[in-house]
């Protein structure tokens, strides 16, 4: 690509340029903003304020994690990224836990279908670990919602492993396929999951919104007494807000490290299994086809269903099957309200998924020229911070509603490293030997580029545009913190309509939202579709 | 000469229009209001309609909690040209001098309904910083068979949780609602309701909620989970009482036990029952923060809040249904509950800090 400018100069101009928009600067103003913020409070008060919220969000970060890794890796095995996948993605965090605690729930849907066929049964559950506020359910919500993102890191990182040699092998040396995938795979994939696993850990630590609405509240997760703290008014909440952003940040690092020591126990331990362990007879045919993935169909389509009839509802309540009386109407009244909203989280997100994204090829070619393959954890060191820190900054430095530019930064911020993580993988198996025989036949660097690298790789490309996408339309304290006035977005308006439990208006919403980051995946998947 | 000049004056003022006219742009005002109730965000639309003929577009920025706009406020870190507040939020703006006096200049006062002693708002005195808006009055949702009389006392509410362990519930302080029925408990407990107009440091505070604390501890093992959550918002409350998850929910709009059904998110047998013998009686206001870009037109967006037409559509029992501020009379509304006095807004924090050492874990 760089022709012009020494190749060495070149890199460093553009590692540099990227890594003061979107790391050095916001990172530089929550830094400056928290060292010049008095810290009051004693850290004893503290934590006998937080402590045990502070354990208990630890140890919910380090359960769904644990959880979620060890699902993703039994269900890497051989799928790729489909349409149902896709679907199951952009559902807004909300609108899922919604949809879930809809059929779930002790009065909701599947409780009902019971009470309708056991008349004898009276009235709806009282109690359940899946009530609608618990640990529980949060867990529950967390691992159904996060699954997903492993199992794609996962299986994009699959994809790139020589597999093929490495089954042979293992065949001959008398390894079930499950022995091959676990003893073999698995280790090497672990390493790989590594930081979208510490992305999904960090997200537990940070998530505002699913907790306010599933989670338990006596004690609350830590960031969700964050949250609400900041909104007090008596003296000794601000020093405890500080204090709360730091320990937020502490369990981050403390959850990264236990899941690393984590890590390294199932190293070992596979390990120990691979040498000492059986062997089965030879075995059956190897390669898993592309399968759909039932489970997450039918979850995607019952939530799908259940937001649609909740949208057109009027009156609904236990223990009918089906509502009482509907208002489809409400889509219609609502739509003129709608349309500036979807223009509004558009425009943001294809502005900030582009910068984004181009952020990251940029960064992925350098990295490419000079031969660095490993994932350089650096680039995510947004992630790995609790997002209430950043946003609570930033919006103390520069003021709310300071003009669209500091919002499209701060959604970019966000939208960056996502679309590095996804596209890394595959730009870096890419066999740039291509690109020397173009270059060969007298193409120009660019042209080499354009013409034989990016349709090669034009539904990874893609795909992590859409990914960016998406984290922009699902971003909620960034807007409501920095622009709520200039630029409402569905998201800012879902949530705040999610606060007073109308779910019929809220599914218009979250259909809406859906809608939104759905269309694209689509649009993504069917234009990049391979053409036989 | 002097005529060239006045004559060029007064061109130029006609010539530039300083703030809100009909002409041209539309004057906006950022209007920060809890967005949650769609009943009420219709109501703001409606407003939204009627304000354009006078050159300001109104804008409802939708808050999940109004706190947040206060705490922007009070780090002098907003553009709210309007809000909606009240108790806590109020005194914290009252105290970091951060509202416009509009009341007398507004010059609505006399149109006032005085017997809502709105001029204090949660023992604080309104100080011509706000604008009384519509009525709150606190009482629990219910349905049609749990309880025969139209108020119960908080020991009939204990007999009651006895009986049907894990069908009461409170929203978790400090969510005002839950702070609420802890108020409205302590009312029915202690037969008195001079003392907690008085600031909390005036009067021995520990010795007159000893006996909350007892009742509580007997209350909250019969709650909900046993007491482990508590309903985040009344809204969640709503909606499992709405399903029979819970034979009570909180609510602040004595019409809401109409309307709520009009709106279908309760059941059609849903009736009220005050907690204690008088329901606890506050008011919610509007005000224009100091800082505010559009103060005037602010001001007449405030103006048209308070005129009959504007509260004749917001008392509506097939909209919002919130009771009107104004001295006049409407037909078909449900009856006013009793009243008790709203507690001194000192209360509110130590309620919810002695509740909070207490209870949750």
């Amino acid at each position: 690509m760089a022709t012009t400018l020494p190749p060495l100069a070149m890199h460093r101009l553009v590692r540099t340029a990227i890594a003061l928009l979107w790391l050095i600067i916001p990172l530089g103003v929550v830094v400056w903003h928290n060292s010049t913020t008095p810290f009051g409070g004693s850290l004893v008060g503290a934590l006998s304020a937080l402590g045990n919220s502070a354990w208990l969000t630890l140890s919910v970060t380090l359960t769904t994690s644990a959880l979620v890794l060890l699902a993703a890796l039994a269900g890497a095995r051989g799928r790729h990224l489909n349409a149902t996948w896709a679907s199951f993605i952009a559902v807004p965090h909300v609108a899922f836990a919604i949809g879930l605690l809809w059929l779930v729930s002790p009065s909701g849907w599947l409780v009902r279908l019971v009470d309708g066929l056991l008349p004898m049964w009276q009235g709806p559950i009282q109690s359940s670990a899946l009530s609608g506020k618990s640990t529980f359910t949060l867990m529950v919500v967390l691992v159904l919602k996060e699954l997903p993102f492993l199992l794609l890191m996962a299986q994009a990182n699959v994809q790139q492993m020589p597999i093929q040699p490495w089954q042979q092998q293992a065949q001959a040396l008398g390894y079930s396929h499950r022995r091959f995938w676990w003893l073999i795979v698995v280790p090497a994939l672990l390493k790989r999951i590594r930081l979208p696993l510490y992305i999904i850990a960090i997200y537990t630590v940070s998530v505002v919104d699913i907790p306010l609405l599933v989670g338990p509240n006596a004690p609350a997760l830590l960031a969700h007494e964050v949250y609400q703290l900041n909104w007090q008014f008596t003296n000794n909440t601000q020093g405890l807000v500080s204090w709360g952003s730091l320990f937020l940040v502490v369990i981050a690092f403390v959850s990264v490290l236990l899941l690393r020591g984590l890590e390294w126990v199932l190293q070992r331990w596979l390990g120990y299994l691979a040498l000492t362990g059986k062997r089965a007879c030879a075995a059956k045919s190897s390669v898993k086809r592309a399968t759909t993935p039932w489970f997450w169909a039918l979850l995607a389509m019952s939530i799908f269903i259940s937001l649609l009839l909740q949208s057109g509802q009027q009156s609904w309540f236990y223990p009918s099957l089906w509502p009482q009386g509907w208002q489809w109407s409400r889509w219609l009244t609502e739509w003129p309200y709608i349309a500036p909203l979807l223009y509004n989280t558009w425009i943001l997100a294809a502005l900030s998924a582009t910068l984004a994204w181009l952020s990251a090829i940029a960064l992925l070619e350098v990295q490419a020229q000079s031969q660095q393959h490993t994932l350089n954890g650096g680039w995510l060191t947004m992630l790995m911070i609790p997002q209430l820190v950043l946003v609570l900054s930033w919006q103390q430095t520069i003021g709310p509603d300071n003009g669209f530019i500091g919002l499209l930064w701060s959604h970019t911020v966000f939208c960056f490293p996502y679309a590095y993580l996804t596209l890394h993988g595959a730009y870096h198996a890419y066999p740039r030997r291509w690109l020397w025989q173009a270059r060969s036949l007298g193409y120009g660097p660019w042209a080499a580029w354009f013409k034989v690298l990016v349709p090669m790789l034009k539904r990874p490309l893609a795909l992590a545009w859409a990914m960016a996408f998406s984290i922009s339309v699902a971003q909620y304290l960034p807007t409501q913190w920095l622009a709520p006035v200039t630029h409402p977005t569905l998201t800012t308006e879902a949530v705040s309509i999610a606060s007073g439990g109308d779910w019929r208006l809220g599914s218009v919403y979250a259909l809406a939202q859906w809608a939104s980051v759905w269309s694209v995946f689509m649009l993504v998947l069917w234009g990049t579709r391979a053409r036989n | 000469m002097k005529y060239v000049f006045l004559l060029l004056t007064a061109i130029s003022i006609m010539g530039f229009p300083t703030n809100s006219s009909a002409q041209g742009k539309p004057t906006p005002v950022y209007f920060y209001a809890w967005g949650g109730n769609p009943a009420v965000n219709d109501y703001i639309r409606w407003a939204a309609k009627e304000l354009r003929p006078q050159g300001i577009q109104l804008q409802h920025v939708k808050v999940a909690d109004i706190a947040e706009v206060v705490k922007q406020l009070v780090d002098g870190q907003s553009n709210a040209d309007l809000i909606w507040i009240n108790g806590e939020n109020f005194h914290a703006l009252k105290e970091a001098d951060r509202l416009m006096s509009i009341l007398t200049e507004l010059n609505i006062k006399d149109r006032l309904n005085d017997q809502l002693s709105w001029q204090n708002d949660f023992g604080e005195a309104v100080a011509d910083l706000e604008v009384p808006w519509g009525v709150g009055q606190f009482y629990l949702l219910t349905c049609a068979t749990c309880f025969a009389a139209d108020h119960i006392s908080a020991a009939e509410l204990l007999e009651y949780a006895a009986e049907h362990p894990g069908r009461i519930a409170y929203p978790k302080p400090p969510e005002f609602h839950g702070t609420t029925f802890l108020k409205s408990l302590l009312l029915s407990l202690s037969e008195q309701d001079e003392a907690f107009r008085k600031p909390v440091d005036a009067v021995d505070a520990e010795k007159l909620t000893a006996p909350l604390w007892a009742y509580l501890d007997e209350l909250q093992p019969l709650l909900w989970q046993g007491g482990e959550n508590y309903p985040s918002s009344a809204a969640q409350q709503l909606n499992w009482f709405a399903n029979k998850q819970l034979d009570v929910a909180p609510s602040f709009n004595p019409n809401e036990v109409k309307t709520l059904v009009n709106q279908g998110r309760v059941p059609p047998d849903t009736k009220r029952v005050t907690l204690g013998s008088a329901a606890i009686s506050n008011s919610h206001y509007l005000a224009v923060p100091n800082s505010s870009g559009h103060p005037q037109a602010a001001k007449q967006v405030v103006k048209f809040f308070l005129s009959e037409a504007a509260q004749r559509k917001k008392a509506d029992l097939s909209g919002w249904g919130d009771p009107t501020v104004l001295d006049i009379t409407l037909p078909d509304m449900p009856a006013m509950l009793p009243v008790a006095a709203e507690f001194h807004v000192s209360w509110q924090a130590y309620l919810e800090q002695q509740w909070q050492q207490r209870y949750p874990r």
